[in-house]
């Protein structure tokens, strides 16, 4: 089991490094000198210089690498051309108003994906599973941003039930939090509820017509016995897996969720930055992402292994 | 691999995949875009949505950038689909941003085959070293979530439609890849493929005529999916501001500008928003029905085991799959 | 040509497999040495995983041998690379144990006999099709065939396509690996005297390899019995089957299904015993010790070396000389 773990996190040290090196080497490509950029119009030859000099800009490439990845290592990720802020601070504000989308999107899509999952499994092949799979079809065809829109339009412009724009922190306001978290949420989550619902229902059809479920069936347990506590145990890893795999998705798609919900987490700040030619904070966001859904990866690959006896 | 007993690999005819006389017959084609009622809309739609894209000029009632009406009506004779922010007409707008939808999805597609296909075929067929060092590559571009990475190439390109499809193109081209790696690795290891190379087919011919042409079904198939994947990423990079640029119209950018004024005229938002999910729907039946026409083993099994499934709720034991049995025929 | 010597000679042959997880290798292939004669039908026979399939792919120049050569006709084969050893490799030709799996799903069965005469470069087009139809009606198939899919026709019609494929560049060599074990008992008669008359016909060589001793010895002029990637026994088909100087052989010949109960079935050796040990890790001395009912002690710590025995047998025993084994009609 420490092997185990052991193993797999030495394999996320090349992952990580060619991350890094991908990300540096685009940044790199970036046309424009940002030395001129932060000299400003009137400045000359000789302070762009001193500016080149100071950023290590005059270094060879892959020096200029091993230092951003030993500034990195320290959690200094640069300075942001347009702010002179430092990146980390303007990405550790950022973070976790995004986290909070994300969570609450992936567990409304969680909980919706595996109700729908079950119930299309359940009556495969049926009327109620083809309405579940049009939906879900729909559901993945939606893009997030204009769902967004529409329930903003409808609970929050229409009936004042939501608040349209803005998020407030979990932690000084729970209760205004989840208000504002509660439309953005169904935004993100619809697309992978979807997702979720489709593979799931695949899974369980599988499993529901094992040897072993028929065993259960002949023994007479109920349909909802062997649906809810046998089947849905033998679905738990796969589920584990679905959902796991959702991250990333989510994570791009809260950028463009954000952007209708004017919440200004990693999306706005990414966006923005991209916007302005600002590659230190686009290289810092883009590594940072990366970091989060290799890291997320590892965990979904760790316990996979964990819990499915059948691969060790 | 270490198969030293074929005869253990004996399996029903059925088994083996799918019925390739469907990839040229006109039949299959038939089948594809005309074989049930979700193919027949899908095909009606993007049919719909390639003549708006190509005859823009002469669909459109009005120019897409003119600014000569009355801002936020809604739906009339004149104006179908009404005019908005700054006094355009919808419809028009629509039209032409179809055209940039179509345009940027076809990018994005091509520029992934064209990276995913030939890196899957080499990584498949060299195997080895050469694997290792391009699927290791693949699995870290795949670890970005795909609109941040397709946000930060766009940066370094530049705005605009082609410059972030080229991106979107970049961010889909490593599922191309795996996806074509795992058909060549089968199919590499098939008895025609040594029989090929048995009468003297140089690996190069062997590779384009036998690997390739019974490798490539699966990623035409993923294709047809991304063509909807890159709809919506190209929606949502103009949504952001780094797809099309201002005042071209696309489907994100009719969108962006609708969410400023969503209070006043709350209706703009439904044309581009239902002309994207109409897009992507087609899109994704057509790919369905592509699996099916192509792999029907895939959809036949499926079937199979829905029918094990009813039967046996309902008391029945399940009937096994009946083959054809084909007669020797002399 | 000359026609002296052996037309194929396989020395030393080595062919080892790395296991995967496992430090060690498997020895396919141990050690094989054997001719062919021209015009002559040569049977190898084996359990699964004896390596005959692996011997025939090494022959085919399908699979790298790690030790020993393969000369035909005083060409070393496994020391040419590219296009010499396209032009040499013409001249041995495969039809595979899966009759199926060795067509192409995408050829009609015109583009399968085809490619092989393209290849060689002759004849006009017209030319070609015309031997493809010659081919197909020496296979015992008529014209209509060639617009055909592989998976429109039955087991046997495949298996007489492929070996009108394996003809079409005329070779002098035919392998013929578990050719007739994927069909159906009914089929297997009419493909067996397809084979036999054809060669008659056309005087080649086969190289016939089955785990079927009752088809080996219908057809093959000489045997090789193969225990675990060794030679066991080579002989005469009669002589084999009429005195089996190898214990093991004797047991191939007791597990044959008797044409009618004899008298004598009783008093003779008991079929088959026991599985084969697996050849990562074969028994020390004798390979076959563990499954003999001669075994000795010098069989545990000696590997016998395939040797002549008077009459012309070559065995790989210690007791050869000493045992009387009971053969088909003793």
């Amino acid at each position: 089991m420490r092997r185990l773990l052991l193993e797999r996190a030495v394999w996320l040290v090349p992952t990580l490094l060619l991350a890094t090196f991908g990300v540096f080497w685009l940044i790199h490509l970036a046309p424009g000198d940002p030395a001129i950029t932060l000299a400003g119009e009137n400045a000359t030859a000789r302070q762009i210089a001193a500016i080149r000099h100071e950023l290590g800009l005059d270094q060879p490439f892959l020096l200029q690498y091993w230092h951003w990845l030993t500034h990195a290592w320290r959690g200094n990720l640069g300075t942001s051309l347009n702010t002179r802020e430092g990146v980390a601070g303007a990405i550790g504000h950022a973070l976790p108003v995004t986290l909070q989308l994300v969570l609450g999107g992936l567990l409304l899509a969680a909980v919706l994906g595996t109700i729908a999952g079950i119930v299309s499994a359940r009556r495969a092949g049926t009327s109620t599973d083809a309405a579940v799979s049009t939906l879900a079809s729909a559901g993945a065809a939606i893009p997030s941003f204009w769902l967004g829109l529409v329930l903003i339009s409808m609970f929050a412009l229409g009936t004042h039930w939501f608040p349209a724009t803005g998020s407030v922190a979990l932690t000084s306001n729970p209760g205004q939090a989840l208000r504002h978290l509660v439309l953005p949420s169904i935004a993100l989550g619809v697309s992978g509820a979807a997702e979720i619902a489709r593979q799931l229902r695949a899974v369980l059809i599988d499993i529901l017509g094992s040897d072993h479920i028929r065993t259960l069936r002949a023994k007479g347990l109920s349909e909802r016995r062997i649906v809810w506590l046998h089947a849905l145990k033998g679905a738990a890893v796969p589920l584990m897996t679905i959902v796991g795999l959702q991250v990333s998705r989510f994570l791009g798609a809260a950028v463009v969720v954000e952007a209708v919900f004017g919440i200004s987490g990693i999306g706005s700040l990414v966006v923005g930055a991209a916007q302005n030619h600002d590659y230190p904070v686009v290289e810092g966001v883009v590594v940072v992402m990366a970091l989060i859904v290799i890291v997320v990866n590892f965990a979904v690959d760790v316990s996979y292994r964990i819990f499915d006896p059948r691969i060790r | 691999m270490v198969t030293l007993d074929p005869v253990s690999s004996r399996l029903p005819d059925a088994a083996r995949g799918p019925a390739p006389s469907a990839w040229r017959s006109r039949r299959g084609l038939r089948q594809w875009l005309w074989g049930d009622w979700r193919s027949r809309l899908a095909t009606c739609v993007l049919a719909l949505v390639l003549v708006m894209a190509i005859a823009a000029p002469l669909i459109a009632r009005y120019s897409p950038t003119a600014q000569d009406f009355i801002p936020f009506r809604g739906p009339s004779s004149a104006h179908w689909l009404g005019t908005d922010d700054l006094g355009r007409d919808v419809w028009s707008r629509l039209v032409y941003g179809a055209r940039a939808s179509i345009e940027a999805a076809g990018i994005a597609v091509c520029l992934a085959l064209a990276i995913g296909v030939p890196i899957g075929l080499i990584a498949g067929f060299r195997g080895g070293w050469v694997d290792a060092v391009l699927m290791r590559i693949a699995d870290t571009v795949l670890s970005f979530p795909g609109i941040i990475l397709a946000i930060a190439i766009t940066a370094v390109l530049g705005p605009g439609l082609v410059h972030s499809m080229l991106a979107v193109g970049i961010v889909f081209s490593p599922s191309i890849a795996r996806l074509m790696r795992s058909q060549v690795l089968v199919t590499k290891e098939r008895l025609y493929v040594d029989a090929a190379v048995s009468f003297g087919n140089p690996p190069s011919r062997t590779v384009a005529r036998h690997i390739v042409p019974n490798s490539i079904q699966p990623v035409v198939i993923q294709a047809t999916f991304m063509l909807g994947l890159a709809v919506i990423a190209e929606a949502s990079l103009s949504f952001v501001g780094l797809g099309v640029q201002y005042p071209s119209p696309s489907f994100g950018g009719m969108l962006q500008s609708a969410s400023q004024f969503i209070s006043v005229h709350p209706f703009g938002v439904y044309p581009p928003g239902v002309a994207i999910a109409l897009i992507v729907l087609a899109f994704n039946a057509l790919g369905d029905s592509l699996r099916d026409v192509l792999d029907p083993l895939a959809s036949t099994r499926r079937a199979a085991r829905l029918a094990a499934r009813a039967s046996t709720r309902r008391g029945h034991r399940p009937e096994a799959p009946g083959g054809r049995h084909v007669p020797e025929g002399h | 040509m000359p026609g002296r010597g052996p037309l194929l000679s396989a020395s030393g042959l080595e062919v080892h497999f790395k296991l995967p997880g496992e430090s060690g290798r498997l020895r396919a292939v141990d050690g094989v040495s054997f001719e062919i004669g021209r015009s002559e039908i040569f049977g190898l026979i084996g359990e699964s995983g004896s390596g005959k399939s692996t011997i025939a792919r090494a022959i085919m120049c399908l699979e790298p041998i790690n030790g020993g050569q393969v000369t035909l006709d005083g060409t070393r084969l496994d020391q040419l690379r590219g296009k010499a050893l396209r032009r040499q490799r013409r001249r041995v030709q495969m039809v595979f144990q899966d009759p199926h799996e060795s067509l192409d799903p995408r050829m009609t069965v015109r583009q399968a006999i085809e490619e092989p005469l393209r290849l060689g470069r002759t004849g006009s087009r017209a030319a070609r099709r015309a031997r493809v139809v010659d081919l197909l009606n020496r296979v015992g198939l008529d014209e209509s065939y060639v617009g055909r899919m592989a998976y429109t026709m039955s087991g046997g019609q495949k298996q007489r396509v492929n070996i009108a494929r394996a003809l079409a560049l005329e070779p002098e060599l035919l392998v013929c690996d578990e050719a007739v074990s994927a069909l159906d008992v009914s089929v297997r008669a009419g493909i067996i005297n397809l084979l036999t008359s054809l060669q008659r016909e056309l005087q080649i060589s086969v190289l016939f390899i089955s785990h079927d001793l009752g088809v080996v010895a219908h057809l093959a002029d000489r045997i090789g019995v193969l225990y675990l990637g060794r030679l066991a026994e080579v002989s005469e088909t009669e002589s084999l089957s009429a005195r089996p100087r190898h214990p093991y052989t004797e047991m191939l010949l007791a597990a044959e299904p008797q044409p009618r109960p004899s008298s004598h079935r009783a008093a003779r050796a008991p079929s088959i015993s026991g599985e084969a040990p697996s050849a990562a890790r074969p028994p020390s001395g004798c390979r076959f010790r563990t499954r003999c009912r001669y075994a000795q002690e010098r069989c545990v710590q000696e590997e016998p070396a395939l040797r002549p025995l008077e009459g012309g047998a070559l065995v790989a025993c210690h007791r050869a000389e000493e045992l009387e084994l009971t053969g088909r009609r003793a």
